[in-house]
């Protein structure tokens, strides 16, 4: 072809975008393995299977459970209002769908600690009734929720933007009704669309640091998720340990990523747009 | 003119439509909205109202949390300027060439999507630790990554990599050989063609990305924290700072820093948006 | 079945898609709405079927009112323009989901739906489709595909929009006559909306030809044609050649100068329409309009020529036998064969 670059030129740039990835992406992902493993196989099953450790993997599983079926119900929810209905003031709900996105993580934390911490709106309406939320499992979960609000939505929504109505009308001008319109006709045609949001709403649940290390308290074996683990592991400088466990989570971006690319290129799926 | 005789009730709020389900759905979306979202965001502002101008500058815009924005903000732009030039290599690479190997790279991009950002944070440490992998080479000639302002800023590169890549790769793959081709056989060779013809027509979404990245390494935290040090007035950040006021029970002063921090989103988010509309009407003509 | 549409009127926002129409479909008729893109023909469909709903107006189906019920009450059939076939089911699916999502004391049984679709399928000359999925289809077979799957809830009313907008020519061509068919043979009472005129007038028992929201006219596809009703159908529906004159005193002038055309119509500016094939080239230039032509191009039997009218910046398309052919750059004289004669602005005065 006339308008491309020459061979080398080629050549120059692919080693450098590719030398740029390897130090700052590969690089990094191999090291945790790399320090995991340092002192053996046998030290980095023993930092996994400690008791503390498996506390912090039960509660990370626990508060993903609950935080990424809440999101699907949101998520299709509002694509479904959004994308099926014109009203006014759309993008305005859009933008604050989003918000969540634009929200450093420690604010994210902050807010629901001055909802519900002891100095909060309503502290001292659940100290009362003896429910704690703040340095417990529900402020944990709040948090997450809070953080990966938008994964879902905002990966359903250009979609079924993109599909339109049709198909819906199509099946209720059959004589569908609105369930059966939804689970046999919507649903299969954003599954894949679903799944991908699922996976990163998962991958951030189960990651999520910073909003969580604010209402979490740090209390080993009850209110610490995995990563506030490695944390605890790292400061006290147990770092083999520390990267076991991180090893973890980073065993699950690989299979997120997997899952991803698969999606993307086994259904064809067209992820769109940017901004998590 | 005859009047209407059964029709169905006009709704208030939106175009009549035979899909079914607008009030559950919409109302669901704006309840859980309100309660999950804008309720509890509200907080940080109500709180910083109630602690009258005078405290809220005091707090806010204390000498150290001065210096933690500057930080923050400074490391943020930096980041995102690195990210904009190799995010535009990476994704010119990914787009123009075939590589053995493409599809796991294209794959990895997205690494800092999915790897959470403490782990992200102890493996950079690490590598760039004076006894580190990276670190052992560049200690020696005198610079200190991990503990310094040039941790932070390495940490952002790595967070806001993908947002530069993922905003500039479709538009990219949608300046056609043909606009190319069309200005070799006008005589441009390849650097006037990429200044000239294919840089303007990326430059939204470009602006995008970066933006997207500042935006991120501005709020971020879990990568940062291993690899700043975390002096005060020298490598402390602004989210970091809001937890330490938190740990002394300092409410005040975290409101007004977080408060300050949100707006700075907010307006981040109005130019974000502004520039998505610049961008998706540039590909549209 | 008969359908009934009372003085339908439909706003989106500040642009009127629909402005008092009313209409009338006989049972067993095939109807075509006919119009430019913006003209309300589809919108005019879809509140027929019960997709939309009008600001004010009424629908009736049979007589019975029908202007509140929604499309899944109504039991008409819909082919939608890019098809909407799930892309997930196969094409046996597609059609059977009619059927099976009928409650439960209403749903054939399995072995019956089983035995509509193959009953559809083979109507449709699609019998050994059934396994495939829309994607593996040609577009004419989707078409097909959707045309089954909206007959297999036995409608009365079968409506389509732009059935043969997404198809080649050639498939089109074999679409339309076989649609046709199926229309007779079924009994139905069936409308679609095109944008093609010669669509409409090869295919419709009675042609809508609609523009702005409003009908211009309804009447048979010889009609239409023969005695468009305004200007714009006359443009619109077939080709046309048109002149500004002005009607004075029973004459019709063009630049001062008297035409040798009957003047059936009011006094003032109008504009003067005719037919390509009812032109005459006429040796004297007295009473006729110089035209200055340009290219002379073989049609059917005969030749086109095209070229401007002399005196006013207008293009002119003629067609003659082969024998009367002028040579390109000659100036002939036209006489204007069964002109009409429409007031200038009509159409704005409407709208």
């Amino acid at each position: 072809m006339a308008a491309t670059e020459s061979r080398t030129a080629r050549w120059l740039l692919i080693a450098a975008a590719l030398g740029f990835l390897g130090i700052f992406l590969f690089l990094p992902l191999v090291a945790v393995f790399a320090e995991a493993l340092e002192k053996g196989v046998g030290a980095y099953m023993a930092a996994i299977v400690e008791p503390d450790a498996l506390a912090a993997i039960r509660l990370t599983l626990l508060v993903a459970a609950i935080s990424v079926p809440v999101n699907i119900l949101f998520g299709v929810s509002a694509a479904w209002a959004i994308t099926k209905f014109d009203f006014p003031g759309k993008s305005l709900l859009i933008t604050f769908i989003d918000l969540p996105f634009s929200v450093s993580p420690v604010v994210s934390g902050l807010i629901f600690v001055l909802l519900f911490g002891a100095h909060g709106w309503f502290g001292a309406w659940f100290a009362e009734r003896d429910i704690q939320i703040i340095f417990a499992v529900p402020g944990i979960v709040l948090a997450t929720v809070f953080v990966t609000f938008p994964f879902v939505a905002r990966e359903l929504i250009p979609l079924m933007t993109e599909q339109g109505r049709d198909d819906e009308e199509a099946a209720l001008s059959l004589g569908a009704s609105g369930w059966q319109t939804f689970w046999h006709v919507t649903l299969p045609n954003i599954r894949w669309g679903l799944l991908y949001g699922v996976l990163l709403c998962n991958a951030r649940a189960m990651g999520e640091f910073g909003a969580v290390s604010v209402v979490s308290g740090h209390i080993r074996g009850l209110t610490n998720t995995m990563p506030l683990h490695v944390e605890i592991l790292y400061n006290e400088y147990n770092f083999v340990a520390a990267f076991a466990v991180a090893s973890l989570l980073a065993l699950l971006a690989l299979v997120t990523l997997v899952l991803k690319s698969i999606v993307e290129w086994r259904f064809n799926y067209h992820h769109r747009g940017t901004g998590h | 003119m005859i009047a209407a005789i059964a029709l169905p009730r006009r709704p208030l709020l939106r175009a009549p439509s035979v899909i079914p389900g607008f009030g559950l759905t919409f109302g669901f979306t704006l309840a859980w909205l309100c309660l999950v979202v804008l309720i509890p965001l509200s907080a940080v502002f109500i709180r910083s109202a109630g602690l009258g101008f005078q405290d809220f500058i005091d707090v806010g815009f204390s000498a150290r949390a001065l210096a933690a924005y500057r930080l923050s903000f400074g490391a943020a732009f930096g980041a995102a300027l690195i990210n904009a030039v190799f995010g535009l290599l990476v994704a010119w690479v990914l787009v123009r060439y075939d590589f053995a190997g493409k599809r796991i790279v294209n794959a990895l991009v997205d690494l800092p999507f999915a790897l959470p950002t403490a782990v992200a944070g102890i493996a950079l440490t690490a590598l760039y630790a004076g006894n580190g992998w990276i670190g052992q080479f560049l200690e020696p000639h005198g610079i200190k990554v991990a503990y310094t302002p040039l941790g932070v800023v390495i940490a952002l590169v790595f967070i806001g990599l993908p947002f530069v890549v993922r905003s500039v790769e479709p538009v990219l793959a949608d300046v056609g050989h043909d606009v190319e081709e069309a200005a070799a056989s006008l005589g441009a060779n390849r650097w006037q063609t990429f200044r000239r013809v294919i840089l303007p027509a990326i430059l939204p979404s470009l602006l995008t990305g970066f933006a997207l990245a500042f935006a991120r390494g501005v709020g971020e935290y879990g990568s940062v924290i291993f690899i700043a040090g975390n002096m005060p007035f020298v490598s402390e950040i602004a989210p970091l700072l809001i937890i330490t006021q938190l740990e002394q029970y300092n409410y005040a002063g975290a409101t007004a820093i977080a408060a300050v921090m949100l707006i700075a989103s907010f307006l981040l988010l109005l130019l974000i948006n502004a520039l998505q509309i610049w961008s998706r009407r540039r590909m549209a003509s | 079945m008969s359908i009934r549409l009372e003085n339908i009127s439909k706003r989106f926002g500040a642009f009127t898609a629909l402005g008092d129409v009313s209409l009338e479909a006989r049972p067993g008729e095939f109807l075509a709405l006919l119009g430019p893109s913006g003209s309300g023909k589809t919108t005019l469909l879809r509140i027929m079927a019960g997709l939309e709903f009008p600001d004010c107006g009424r629908v009736s189906f049979d007589g019975e009112d029908v202007t509140g019920l929604k499309v899944a009450d109504r039991h008409v059939g819909f082919v939608f323009q890019h098809y909407a076939l799930f892309r997930h089911m196969t094409v046996a699916e597609n059609i059977a989901f009619g059927l099976n999502v009928r409650r439960r004391r209403d749903r054939p049984t399995r072995s019956a739906i089983d035995a509509r679709v193959q009953e559809l399928l083979d109507l449709v000359q699609l019998g050994s489709l059934g396994h495939r999925y829309p994607a593996q289809l040609s577009g004419g077979q989707r078409q097909r595909v959707a045309l089954a799957r909206a007959l297999a809830v036995d409608p009365k009313l079968l409506l389509l929009d732009e059935p043969f907008g997404a198809l080649d020519a050639r498939v089109r061509k074999d679409l339309r006559r076989w649609l046709r068919e199926l229309h007779d043979r079924m009994g139905l009472t069936s409308i679609f909306v095109t944008h093609d005129q010669e669509e409409a007038l090869e295919l419709a028992d009675r042609v809508v030809v609609m523009d702005h929201g409003v009908i211009e006219q309804v009447a048979t596809p010889l009609h239409i044609y023969n005695e468009p009703a305004s200007a714009f159908v006359f443009d619109f529906v077939g080709e046309s050649n048109r002149v500004p004159v002005v009607v004075a005193r029973g004459k019709v002038l063009y630049l001062g100068q008297p035409l040798d055309v009957p003047a059936i119509g009011a006094d003032g500016p109008s504009e003067l329409f005719f037919r390509p094939h009812d032109a005459e080239i006429v040796k004297s230039d007295t009473g006729a309009i110089p035209a200055l032509v340009a290219q002379v191009r073989p049609k059917g039997a005969g030749v086109r020529v095209e070229g401007k009218f002399i005196g006013i910046d207008r293009p002119f398309e003629i067609d003659v036998a082969a024998e009367d052919a002028p040579e390109p750059g000659r100036i002939i004289a036209l006489k204007p064969g069964h002109p009409r004669l429409f007031p200038t602005h009509t159409h704005e005065d409407q709208a």
